[in-house]
């Protein structure tokens, strides 16, 4: 077992982001705001970043206006409000290749990255599908391809088929045909504290565990391009994983994570929250690192 | 392939830069997971003639179809299954310039960009 320590950073957000994308069939409910945030892990030697959140320019910006995202801020911004260099960063894991979530990958200059094969492979089938069904692909795009392609031949992407152990207590774990062909989570085992999970799109919010009214019947998220069976499945793997402690899952769209975690709020509004502190690791949230 | 030249200017962009996109997708998963590169550089070829064609045409809109034929001729030195950087970037940048040049006259048609409230036409003007 490992010893890391975990940061979620918030980079933007949503201010009305609807619950019937957030809960599925949360229809006509209003809105919610939903933060975009990645996490940071640090320890066992490496500085991994799960996810990378979206450069605000050509593709990144107007998927940012249809969604009303705002307040958002690059990576060597709110990474610094952490102590860390995007360009220190040696790891990166891509839960899947939505623009908020992988669009920000030029961030990291000198991490080895890791997708899901499966993320790529099912957009090659789809591509070659009639234009009628393009739909399929319509959140990827080819530059992200592209530089994926430009990674490879740096020899510094791996593209993962099924689960994966990334680092000792780090681990990919697949989550096909669930929002995206080839999502994936990510799992820590900590000796100090235990199991962390972070969900990339497999949740947006802890709503989806704990069921839509309350019920305690899992509620998938309402933007699936795979199965929402395979979401509700995939959900009760990650449940069973925490033993059924949802707070140990972290989903990257939920603004109640600033609830439950030691958390510092910048003066642009936006947050770090402080999941696990290794031994010997300084607070970032206490006030020891300087603002940007 | 013909049909592009049968449609309204902005249906037949629309139709050139879907047909670009599946090919760079491909493409670019191909070089990923070592797929087949020959069946995609015939459909490149076409597309390029099928730009260059579409081009001609008295009413064309001649920068996006002038773009997605640099954009489309740009996969076509990725499928020596080995592209040089200066090939993977030029690719890249003609991929920007013809998504810049589409989504002047055909709104973005990326989700959620089409699940928004936002009025598509007003693009257009």
């Amino acid at each position: 077992m490992a010893d890391y320590s975990i940061w979620v950073v918030e980079y933007a957000r949503v201010v009305e982001f609807a619950r019937a994308i957030l809960t599925y069939g949360k229809w006509n409910e209003g809105t919610l705001v939903a933060p975009y945030c990645y996490a940071v892990i640090k320890g066992e030697g490496h500085l991994t970043v799960v996810d990378t959140g979206y450069n605000h320019v050509e593709l990144g910006a107007q998927l940012a206006e249809g969604y009303g995202v705002s307040d958002w801020q690059p990576a060597d911004v709110v990474l610094k409000r952490i102590g860390v260099d995007p360009a220190d960063v040696d790891t990166v894991i891509l839960t899947h290749n939505h623009f908020d979530h992988a669009g920000g990958v030029e961030f990291f200059p000198n991490a080895h990255v890791y997708i899901q094969a499966r993320e790529v492979s099912k957009y090659m089938w789809a591509s070659g599908l009639p234009d009628r069904l393009q739909w399929i692909t319509s959140a990827t795009d080819p530059d992200l391809m592209l530089w994926l392609v430009g990674r490879l031949k740096q020899g510094k992407l791996t593209l993962l088929d099924g689960e994966s152990e990334i680092f000792p207590g780090l681990r990919a774990i697949p989550a096909h045909d669930t929002h995206t062909a080839g999502s994936q989570y990510v799992t820590i085992e900590n000796e100090r504290d235990g199991r962390w999970l972070l969900a990339g799109d497999n949740c947006y919010v802890y709503e989806n565990f704990t069921g839509a009214y309350g019920d305690g019947r899992f509620t998938p998220i309402g933007l699936v391009f795979g199965s929402v069976e395979r979401c509700v499945l995939t959900m009760e793997d990650m449940w069973q994983y925490v033993a059924g402690e949802v707070t140990r899952i972290i989903p990257f769209h939920e603004q109640r994570i600033w609830d439950h975690f030691p958390t510092r709020e910048f003066d642009d509004t936006l947050h770090v929250a402080e999941l696990s502190l290794a031994d010997g690791e300084q607070s970032r949230v206490e006030g020891q690192v300087a603002v940007g | 392939m013909s049909t592009v030249l049968d449609t309204a200017p902005e249906q037949a962009v629309r139709e050139l830069y879907t047909r670009y996109k599946a090919l760079a997708l491909s493409t670019s998963a191909s070089l990923l997971l070592e797929g087949e590169l020959a069946p995609i550089a015939e459909q490149v070829d076409a597309l390029v003639a099928d730009c260059e064609a579409a081009g001609a045409r008295r009413d064309a809109l001649g920068r996006q179809t002038t773009a997605c034929a640099e954009a489309a001729a740009s996969l076509r030195p990725l499928l020596s299954r080995d592209p040089t950087p200066e090939a993977l970037a030029h690719a890249r940048e003609t991929h920007l310039r013809l998504r810049r040049a589409v989504w002047e006259v055909i709104p973005c048609e990326y989700v959620p960009c089409c699940a928004s409230t936002h009025d598509h036409h007003e693009r257009r003007s």
